[in-house]
């Protein structure tokens, strides 16, 4: 489902929008810094201050997300299904590891703290076609 | 668009490049022990292969081991060798306190998210390239333990991939059989360093119990670094160094240091009596008799074998020689037979060389708690050899003996345990011992009064 032309886009070097809709139908976009990827029908997301995202998400279990390859600005939109939040296991602890890496850096590795690695099923994908 | 047979093509290319890579670092790791040619033609190798233009080796400090400390780098215009990165601070610090490999890309723009996202906090410096966009920095460990880092970064957003994770990983551990060997060796070095002391210490030992074996070694020892240092050829001069060294070791027994010995050699043993510039020191044990008379015979040997085999050692050090062992003292000589122009501040090292050493073996248990007193006057002998073929002994005379041995007396008076006449003062002015002065002091039949010193600790 995530072909090898889309990875260039799941490292981190442009931020991916996050969209989910509450029980009333109100959506929410949030900036995110990366979508990792897991496997080809799997992505993780990390959990730091996704409050009202995640909220939704645990609500009806479903989001949107997209990402873009910053070579060519080419995108694409990957329909989610939340499958579980992990923390621990190989994954998770990458993951910390990016943060506490930037974080110190900036002096802040007691401020930011990997919640929890919240991991997606692909439900399908789509490129985003520009005009 | 590309075909899976250019994929397999180029896949096919970069594994011909591992290999080759690896081929080629770990022949070099083989074949060098400096870690600098090691770390640079691996740089290079790098660089020529797979073109990784920045690169960067950080080792565990030897004695800040939270820090790393850049050793080696490759493409930051020479720049950055011995900056420090804190074990735990960005990237590279992060690799090295998880001991994970760690692959970063967009790290500048997530440097300025997070910057964004929160207060005004410092951020800190770390070496690397100023606009990082992706970075791969990976642990170098022996068996379990960190040794260092090596990292490549590029300005390039997601230039690296888990290819480049393998392929860092193979050079990491390479890099770190690298640094093990040159720590094994090191570690080797100083071990065959300390084999060799302790080797030397066990000679001063053997020396005392089969003392006759043991100067056949010295003599071959002596004359094996005189044959190395003069150039001596067989023959002649050979009988001489050993009709020397003979000479020399029935004078002085085993009483002298190995250094003297040469010396004595060196100047071809002219221990004929003569006029000499020395220091001596006497050194009496206070109420020797009481405690001699309250213990067992063998205990007083031991007691005396123990304490004065450290003394007349203690006097070696400091180019002295013990002269004469009394019942419950000694005296010792320094700046005679070999001349020298330091023999008061000898003198004066080893008194306190002794008086620690007494303090460390009541201490530890070894000995019962005793005050010992030391006296140290500077001036003139007539120093030689005094004696028939069958003994002969070198031998001291002057009113310099008799004024230290007196000075030695005077610790019973002021209840010290180290005085030294003004001429000794005189010698060690400059060196910034503790002393009180005690002013002149007049001593049984020495017409002039002397002035008197202290050494405190």
């Amino acid at each position: 489902m995530i072909t090898e032309e889309i990875i260039p886009g799941m490292q981190g070097a442009l931020p991916s929008v996050l969209a989910t809709v509450d029980e009333n139908g109100t959506p929410n976009i949030s900036y995110i810094s990366q979508v990792y990827y897991v496997d080809d029908t799997h992505v993780a997301l990390s959990n730091q201050f996704l409050n009202k995202s995640m909220r939704n998400i645990k609500n009806n279990g479903i989001a949107t997300v997209n990402v873009v390859r910053p070579d060519n600005l080419k995108s694409w939109y990957f329909e989610l299904k939340h499958k579980k939040s992990k923390t621990d296991g190989d994954l998770f602890e990458n993951m910390t590891m990016q943060l506490e890496a930037i974080a110190s850096m900036t002096g802040m590795e007691d401020v930011f703290k990997l919640r929890a690695s919240e991991i997606f099923e692909v439900v399908k994908v789509y490129e985003v076609i520009m005009s | 668009m590309k075909t899976e047979n250019d994929n397999l093509i180029e896949l096919i290319e970069r594994q011909k490049k591992v290999v080759n890579i690896i081929h080629e670092v770990s022949s070099k790791v083989n074949s060098s022990l400096d870690l600098d040619t090691i770390f640079n033609s691996t740089f290079n190798l790098l660089d020529r292969y797979f073109s990784f233009k920045h690169i960067m080796i950080l080792l565990v400090g030897k004695e800040d081991s939270d820090q790393l400390h850049v050793t080696a780098i490759h493409g930051y215009d020479g720049m950055g060798v011995g900056a420090v990165v804190p074990i735990g601070k960005g990237i590279i610090g992060i690799v090295a306190k998880n001991k994970k490999l760690l692959r970063m890309s967009g790290v500048m723009q997530n440097v300025r998210y997070l910057k964004a996202a929160s207060s005004d906090r410092k951020s800190i410096d770390l070496p690397g390239i100023e606009n990082c966009g992706s970075q791969l920095a990976v642990p170098l460990q022996i068996h379990e333990d960190l040794v260092g880092v090596i990292s490549v970064e590029s300005p390039n957003v997601g230039l690296f991939d888990s290819k480049d994770e393998e392929l860092l990983e193979m050079i990491s551990d390479q890099i770190g059989i690298a640094v093990n060997n040159a720590n094994q060796f090191k570690i080797i070095e100083t071990t065959n360093a300390q084999l060799k002391d302790l080797n030397e210490n066990l000679e001063q030992k053997v020396i005392e119990r089969t003392k006759e074996l043991a100067r056949q070694k010295d003599k071959i020892e002596v004359q094996h670094s005189l044959l190395e240092e003069q150039h001596i050829t067989l023959g002649e001069e050979q009988n001489k160094t050993q009709k020397m060294l003979e000479k020399i070791e029935t004078l002085f027994g085993q009483q002298v240091s190995q250094e003297i010995v040469k010396e004595l050699v060196k100047i071809e043993g002219d221990i004929n009596s003569k006029l000499y510039d020395v220091t001596i020191m006497f050194l009496d044990i206070r109420d020797f008799t009481v405690f001699a008379d309250s213990r067992a015979p063998e205990e007083v040997a031991s007691f005396q074998n123990k304490v004065f085999g450290e003394l007349i050692e203690i006097v070696k050090k400091h180019k002295g020689i013990t002269n004469q062992i009394l019942g419950d003292g000694i005296m010792a000589v320094f700046g005679a037979p070999v001349v020298t122009n330091e023999h008061a501040s000898n003198a004066v090292a080893a008194g306190y060389s002794i008086l620690n050493k007494i303090k460390e073996l009541a201490e530890k248990g070894e000995i019962p708690e005793i005050r010992i007193g030391i006296g140290l006057h500077s001036g003139k002998v007539i120093a030689g050899n005094i004696g028939n073929n069958y003994r002969k002994q070198y031998s001291l005379t002057g009113t310099t003996v008799i004024i230290a041995s007196r000075i030695e007396q005077l610790n019973k008076v002021y209840k010290s345990q180290f005085l030294v006449s003004e001429n000794v003062y005189e010698g060690i002015r400059n060196i910034g011992y503790p002393i009180t002065e005690l002013g002149d002091v007049e001593l049984k039949g020495i017409e002039q009064a002397i002035g008197i010193y202290q050494l405190v600790k």
